[in-house]
């Protein structure tokens, strides 16, 4: 019997509120079903039956995108992604590359 | 387009958790005719639409060996419809290789897919190294997935380049300095960057340091790799009005973008795990399926189904050579008569070697209900499946895969299914998925 494992999230806006119809999908990882995940009202996404291993998403709003972003699918665990998609003039002065002022930055650090 | 973003993951137990029963291993086959077993083709015309001009001709039938075991796994099942919500009963809101050819697509160039040979390995090695002082741009998205491994692995690699010198390396340090110069990598800078000095030291390249670093590799190629699919927006010609965009509500409520194809007047193909979800409650609920939707423009409009079909190997067994299904429209809808419907067939391992592969479908990562197409010769056939290096994406399952004869008969020879960094991959349409879809043609009205 091969374990598996699945990915949840939620997509929000800068102000954290839920977006909807929101594309995520999976750029890379073990061999995996090619289907995209829309964002429900709530903003809530799901994989499930993932093979265990390094996955790694995106999210395509109408106007935006995130990075990838990269998600470890370990037995027992289900690993929940929360993406805050945002929106923004380039010129914000709030915002640096994109990045969200309150999000956690050790996701993708540059090098 | 603007970009915003930012990210959190998170490890939760999982008192669901579940287990699924592992895809029966298929070897590789060889592609030559064993004893005279191999099937002759079997097809099922492409369908002109009203107005296209008429493709068809006959074909030849014969015989593909099967398993006997086989017969199960393909044994149709359909679901009961889930009544609808209130809420959501309503129609879409939104609107040899030299015997085939690729699709004639804008913008799409057949010899840009020339992949580079072994030999020409080692200059590409030396230059790569030989430039890496010029070379101060680096992708962050790269950095941030490499990060760790670069750290334990590039600087090692850097050394032994010093060391032994590039074309000295064994073949398999070779073959990662070469991705890595194809993805513009620069392990001599990341070095400078991590460690903060110049050091010729090899270090010690491990068998686990190495596997991870081709891992990490191969995620790398799929996310950065040249992306060369094509935009159709003349999504009314033949034959992009046949595939459709698929807004798949599963049972649980989630949602889930997929693509189909038409195969006959009120039936559409497309991958198991777009009609039966599993880990999502399994049959969905209803799907909205609009043929040849440009983005916003749906010239066909929309049509909501709820009658679906699979096979016992999928719905049952979550195996993955049997990842097939259907949508078969409500007979209380008029569908266009101009949309008409792809053909289909069985092909031995011989004829499909070579054969140029087509695909066409509605990838997540492109902008809203835009159609998007690609083409490359099979990478691997085997029994079940297809392997390709066409470039999918998430959104693409249940795409056609389809040669486009000599003689302009464009013939589904398998679903698309799976993407991975080894290849993606489609359901192969042999003798019992031909039957299938014979049938379930027939289930929507024949043509």
């Amino acid at each position: 019997m091969k374990r598996t494992g699945s990915i949840k999230g939620i997509v929000r806006d800068a102000d954290g509120r839920p977006i909807e119809d929101v594309n995520i999908v999976i750029l890379s990882g073990p061999v995996h079903r090619d289907i995209a995940a829309i964002s429900g009202p709530d903003g809530s996404f799901g994989f499930g039956r993932l093979e265990l291993g390094d996955y790694v998403l995106q999210a395509y709003g109408s106007d935006s995108e995130s990075q990838v972003i990269s998600v470890p699918v370990v037995a027992g665990k289900i690993a929940f992604v929360e993406i805050w998609l945002v929106s923004e003039p380039k010129d914000c002065p709030n915002h640096r590359n994109g990045e969200h002022p309150n999000q956690d930055s050790d996701i993708v650090p540059e090098i | 387009m603007p970009t915003g973003t930012a990210s959190k993951v998170t490890q939760l137990d999982d008192d669901m958790f579940g287990s699924e029963q592992p895809a029966a291993k298929q070897p590789p086959i060889s592609l030559s005719h064993k004893n005279g077993h191999e099937a002759s083709e079997e097809v099922v015309a492409e369908v002109a639409g009203a107005g296209d001009y008429s493709e068809t001709q006959g074909y030849e039938t014969g015989e593909e060996t099967t398993e006997a075991d086989e017969a199960a796994n393909h044994s149709a099942v359909r679901n009961t419809p889930i009544p609808p919500r209130v809420e959501q009963d309503e129609e879409a809101s939104e609107a040899s290789a030299n015997d085939s050819t690729f699709e004639s697509v804008a913008g799409w160039e057949e010899s840009s897919l020339t992949e580079s040979d072994a030999a020409e390995s080692e200059p590409v090695i030396e230059a790569f190294y030989a430039s890496s002082e010029s070379s101060e741009e680096f992708f962050p998205a790269i950095g941030a997935i490499l990060a760790p491994i670069a750290k334990a692995v590039l600087p090692s690699l850097a050394g032994a380049v010093v060391q032994q010198g590039a074309s000295r390396l064994n073949p398999r340090l070779q073959k990662i300095f070469q991705r890595l110069s194809r993805l513009g990598i620069n392990p001599a800078l990341l070095k400078r960057r991590e460690t903060g000095e110049e050091s010729d030291e090899a270090g010690v390249l491990d068998e686990t340091t190495l596997a991870t670093l081709e891992q990490q590799l191969e995620t790398l190629e799929v996310v950065i790799g040249k992306d060369d699919r094509v935009q159709i927006t003349n999504t009314k010609a033949v034959p992009w009005k046949r595939i459709c965009h698929l807004k798949i509500q599963a049972a649980n409520g989630k949602s889930y973008l997929g693509t189909g194809f038409f195969i006959g007047p009120r039936t559409i193909i497309t991958a198991g795990h777009c009609v039966y979800i599993h880990g999502q409650g399994g049959w969905a609920r209803s799907i909205v399926v609009t043929p040849a939707r440009n983005g916003a423009d749906a010239p066909f409009k929309s049509f909501t189904a709820t009658s679906f079909r699979s096979v016992k190997g999928w719905v049952n067994n979550k195996s993955r050579n049997y990842d097939y299904g259907a949508i078969i429209l409500p007979s209380n809808v008029t569908v266009p008569k101009e949309i008409g419907a792809f053909g289909f067939g069985t092909f031995s391992n011989q004829e499909l070697k070579g054969k140029r592969l087509n695909t066409a479908g509605y990838p997540g990562d492109k902008p809203a209900g835009t159609m998007w197409f690609h083409g490359r010769t099979a990478k691997m056939i085997l029994p079940r499946t297809i392997t390709y290096d066409i470039d999918t994406a998430g959104g693409q399952s249940g795409s056609a895969v389809w040669v486009r004869r000599s003689d302009g008969q464009r013939i589904v020879v398998g679903i698309h299914t799976n993407g991975a960094a080894s290849g993606n991959s489609a359901t192969r349409i042999t003798k019992p998925v031909f039957n299938n879809l014979k049938q379930w043609r027939a289930e929507g009205g024949n043509v």
